[in-house]
This record gives structure tokens, C-alpha cells and sequence, in this order.
């Protein structure tokens, strides 16, 4: 069996998982995009045909298992990674997160900005949840003084 | 072909070619990973492998358009 020599390609390989998935995906995306089709009038324009894409990407999306609030962050993360300034977790942006609020609760707030928060709200949650928000620092010390024990009680 | 005709797809005809794109796609991977397998580097599906899968998946998807089942190329060149 003649095989290539991977080493160097291994860096631009995907995973087998993300394969597997990404083709069910434009399959059922794919199908999803034919149904929708058949609501177009007769002779659609661009942006009806581009609503229809958006609205067969969307199904798909939530027949593959993502929620609603999942889309909208990510859509609303990817916006804001688009505009020139930082989305390293900040008090600006803490404070910006906060005026949103403010305009969801008194019912003012803009398309663009629901999509604005919900970005945010991404954002904080994974900087909530990243490594150095959690006490890992007592952890850390625990196992070097775990390591060290386990050495001692080794014999020589 | 005039400019003027406006062409429908039968949404069968378009489903068809759909189901016929993820048959070959979801064959050739199988195939594929099947080769690797086999290989020096059974963790490492390469571009030959892809081809040497795609022969085979598509007589099997010759078979399938012809016959409108999903027949298994080798079993039938057996």
C-alpha cells in the first residue's frame, strides 16, 4: 500500500470528528436549503434567496443540537471580533455589557445592540470560566507538595 | 439555450443530487479511513487514500443513480 509521509501535513489536518460532522451538516443544510427554496416566488431577487440561505442555515443549526442563545452569542462574538478594539475581557467592556442591560429592560435596545450583548455576554462567560479565574493556584501547590512526598517515599 | 427561459428544478431531481453528493462523500471517507488503516499510518487519511476511495465509491454510486439503491460497487463486481 503506497502511503505519503505526514509529519509536516499534520499541522493542516482536521480532525476526523469535525469531518464527520461538518459533512452531515451541508447535507442536511443542503436539504434544508431545497425546502426553504420552495417558498421563493417565481423569479426571486438576491436578497430573498439570501434570506432563505439564512433561514435554512439557521434550522440547521438547531437540527444539529445548538440552542438559540448558543447562535445568537456566537454571531454576536463574531461581530464584535470584527470591529477594531479589544475582546480581551475588560471593564469597558463590563460597563458597555451593563448599558445593554439597562436598554433590554426599558425595551430600547436596537437589533445590532441585542446582537452587541449577547457577543458580551459570551465573552464574560469564557473569561469567567477560564483557567486563570479559578483557584487553581492552591491546587497547583497541592500537587507540587503531593509530587515531592511521592518522591521522599521512594527508595533510593 | 435562450436567456429568456426561466428553468425550474424538480425539488426530487435537487433532494436526488443532494442524497447522491453525501452517499459519495460519506463512501469515500469510509473507504478511505479503511486504507489508512491499512497503511504505515493508520491515524492519517491523505489525499491518496481520498483518491483510491473515490474509484471505488463511485462505481457504487453509478450503481445506486442506475439502480436507485444504495449497491455496494465490490459486492456487485464480485
Amino acid at each position: 500500500m503506497p502511503s505519503e509521509t505526514p509529519p509536516e501535513s499534520f499541522r493542516k489536518s482536521i480532525p476526523e470528528s469535525a469531518d464527520d460532522w461538518i459533512r452531515l451538516f451541508i447535507k442536511h443544510l443542503e436539504f434544508n436549503l431545497a425546502d426553504a427554496s420552495l417558498s421563493l416566488p417565481a423569479n426571486p431577487s438576491y436578497p430573498e434567496i439570501q434570506e432563505t440561505s439564512i433561514r435554512a442555515i439557521f434550522q440547521t443549526l438547531l437540527d444539529s443540537g445548538t440552542n438559540t442563545e448558543s447562535i445568537l452569542e456566537t454571531m454576536g462574538q463574531i461581530l464584535l471580533q470584527q470591529k477594531p478594539r479589544s475582546t480581551n475581557w475588560n471593564s469597558k467592556l463590563n460597563q458597555r455589557r451593563f448599558v445593554l442591560i439597562d436598554k433590554q429592560i426599558q425595551e430600547t435596545i436596537t437589533t445590532d445592540e441585542i446582537f452587541e450583548l449577547a457577543g458580551l455576554t459570551n465573552l464574560m462567560r469564557k473569561h469567567v470560566d477560564s483557567e486563570e479565574n479559578l483557584p487553581m493556584h492552591g491546587a497547583k501547590e497541592l500537587h507540587r507538595k503531593l509530587l515531592e512526598l511521592d518522591n521522599k517515599d521512594k527508595p533510593l | 439555450m435562450s436567456e429568456n427561459i426561466k428553468l425550474r428544478i424538480d425539488i426530487e431531481a435537487a433532494k436526488a443530487l443532494i442524497q447522491w453528493k453525501a452517499q459519495f462523500a460519506d463512501e469515500v471517507c469510509e473507504r478511505a479511513k479503511e486504507l489508512a488503516i491499512q497503511s504505515d499510518q493508520p491515524d492519517y487519511v491523505t489525499l491518496l487514500h481520498y483518491k483510491q476511495a473515490a474509484e471505488i465509491a463511485l462505481q457504487s454510486l453509478s450503481n445506486t443513480i442506475r439502480n436507485g439503491d444504495t449497491t455496494d460497487a465490490e459486492r456487485n463486481a464480485a
